[in-house]
């Protein structure tokens, strides 16, 4: 028997499950045989699904925080692969096993196992590992020094994860509790909450600001907490969001959730909670939620849930956070036309709008992009108004189901 | 634009333009491009690369390392014909083969044979199924662990096999045979130690 007739006679098994009726009997155990081989090949697939599934958060968060990292010009990959052998493995161990007893013993957070936790720290700076480049951003922090005039104000921010400079422009909307108010008015010691898109000048995190709303004055700037990034939870846990970031492709979701005790979890969070903290006239920093990890998450993704106290609001209100919530009823070319509680409202997508895909939207951000099968689809919106077409110009639109269908 | 939904006429011409747009536009580093890249190919290069390494911790780290790398050099890539996940694949080969002489180098590879199991099953039989076949397939050479993987690990027909690797459909048959072969030969004297020869 040729090697030739074997390989198709395999091949032939393998397409129908059965061997051919022309094989002889040598040939028939010889592939049978093999046939069982590929057979005990093909059951191991389910073990490095699942594996790969599990990975697929945590991974996809890194090569973002690379690719946002990264210059333009092609820049090497780092080499190193670190190596984790039994001492490795036991000190991953008791580091989880530190941060969880220091939350149980100061009593304010449930946190009961991080079962895999990997502090931030080492040559990058703690808030280029929070918000990437070109992430949508909402968060909060105490104004420490501020420079330039009018529109082009720009301002230092003391945040929870580092400082960050704040640009403000004729796009910028600033608010305090009352009304409306002019750029040139932010002072040192303001603490506010900021909405708008991250950029990077040297190594410097710049916001450029679509919202900025003053909460009050003569504030302390925020004591610098240990940021950790949260791979595994036993059980969920509270705490309270200081920041929210969209990634650009609008694939994945970071939230900085503090746990009351100078700890702050980065969190992955899953495409259901994101839409939830988008919606509401208030913006998601501030908000206190329960973070769990469901069956069917992937590792290292949490669902974020606010908490609801009977006459307490969820978060401090944030007027300035421009945003509506509805369906979507028209499009001309880049406008959608959302249709709200309140009326019509006209929303702009630019290039630059991340888009968000909820569970069970059933599109992709080609689709949407590309055609009108949003029509009909649930959208939460954020971004800022254009104050010469009032129209809503999107910086970042999370996608729902469509109710009609 | 009006409110009409977009006419697809010719499905698999729409997905050859597709795909050549968007490894374009990952050759331009565009990060939405690498976004949908990540999410198409992530699961194939991790399985690729598993069963070779010791663990699926270590399988994400090297599959990681692969996209970054990519990302690195998506200028040197020339899209034209040329399907981006088996460049993907080549890299990944690569990476893992510079990993284990590392390894080797650092005195690791006692470590390494005795800990390929997988980390997944729950059932003890199934542990014991699984560690042979790691075990097996780690005397593949590496175009038989490359055909294995495809054919049996990600389900790529022949024709998309011999594309990625670069051989004739003839050649794939013929090395997937060969590869089962010494898997199952692997698997024989895996027993021996166990029944012992008489």
């Amino acid at each position: 028997m040729s090697t030739s007739r074997i390989d198709q006679l395999l091949e032939d098994a393998l397409a129908t499950g059965v061997v051919l009726a022309s094989a002889t009997p040598s040939e028939r155990a010889e592939v049978e045989a093999l046939l069982a081989m590929a057979g005990s090949a093909r059951a191991i697939r389910t073990a490095v699904d699942g594996e790969s599934r599990d990975a697929m958060a945590t991974a996809r968060a890194r090569f973002q925080r690379y690719v946002a990292a990264a210059p333009p010009s092609a820049r090497p990959a780092i080499a190193a692969i670190p190596q984790r052998g039994f001492l490795g493995r036991a000190f991953a161990v008791h580091r989880a096993l530190t941060v969880a007893s220091s939350a149980a013993a100061i009593g304010i957070v449930a946190l009961v196992a991080v079962v895999a936790s990997q502090s931030y720290g080492g040559v990058q700076s703690a808030s280029a590992q929070v918000l990437n480049e070109n992430d949508y951003a909402q968060l909060q922090g105490v104004i420490t020094a501020t420079s330039g005039e009018g529109a082009a104000r720009t301002a230092t921010l003391s945040s929870d994860f580092g400082d960050v400079e704040i640009g403000l422009s004729e796009l910028s909307s600033v608010t305090n509790a009352d009304q409306t108010v002019d750029a040139s008015t932010l002072k040192t010691g303001d603490a506010v909450t900021v909405a708008g898109t991250v950029a990077k000048k040297d190594k410097t995190t710049v916001i450029a600001a679509r919202t900025l709303h003053v909460v009050k004055a003569n504030a302390k700037p925020p004591e610098k907490p240990k940021l950790i990034l949260l791979r595994a939870l036993a059980r969920g846990f509270e705490g309270r969001i200081t920041v929210l970031a969209v990634a650009k492709d609008g694939r994945s979701a970071r939230a900085l959730v503090d746990g009351g005790n100078g700890e702050q979890f980065v969190v992955i969070v899953d495409a259901k909670s994101l839409g939830a903290l988008l919606n509401g006239t208030d913006s998601a920093v501030g908000r206190r939620v329960t973070v769990s990890q469901e069956p069917g998450h992937a590792k290292g993704e949490f669902s974020l849930a606010s908490v609801v106290t009977p006459g307490q609001p969820t978060a401090v209100p944030r007027p300035g956070m421009a945003g509506v919530a509805g369906v979507i009823v028209g499009r001309e070319s880049n406008v959608l036309r959302i249709q709200t509680e309140r009326g019509p409202v006209q929303v702009v997508m630019t290039a630059e709008t991340r888009i968000a895909i909820g569970p069970d939207a059933g599109l992709t951000v080609d689709r949407v992009r590309a055609g009108n099968l949003v029509l009909g689809h649930v959208v939460i919106v954020r971004g800022g108004v254009d104050r010469a077409t009032g129209r809503l110009v999107a910086d970042v639109i999370w996608v729902g189901a469509n109710p009609g269908k | 634009m009006s409110d009409t939904e977009v006419e697809i006429d010719d499905p698999t011409a729409v997905g050859r333009v597709a795909a050549e747009d968007l490894a374009k536009r990952a050759v331009a580093r565009d990060p939405e491009a690498w976004g949908t890249l990540f999410d198409l190919h992530y699961r194939g290069v991790f399985a690729f690369v598993r069963y070779r390494l010791r663990g699926a911790d270590e399988a994400e780290d090297i599959a990681s390392q692969v996209f970054e790398i990519a990302y690195s050099r998506a200028g040197k890539f020339d899209y034209r014909g040329v399907p981006i996940e088996g460049w993907l694949i080549g890299i990944a080969r690569n990476v893992v083969r510079d990993h284990i002489k590392k390894l080797g180098r650092r005195g690791y590879t006692a470590e390494l044979d005795e800990t390929v199991e997988l980390s997944e099953p729950d059932a003890a039989a199934g542990i014991d199924l699984h560690y042979d076949l790691a075990t097996a397939m780690r005397t593949l050479t590496e175009d038989q662990h490359e055909v294995i993987s495809h054919r049996f690990l990600l389900d790529r027909s022949v024709a998309e096999t011999a594309l990625l690797m670069n051989r004739s459909e003839d050649a794939v048959k013929n090395l997937q045979r060969r590869a089962l072969a010494a898997m199952q030969r692997a698997l024989a004297s895996v027993d021996y130690p166990r029944d012992g020869p008489a």
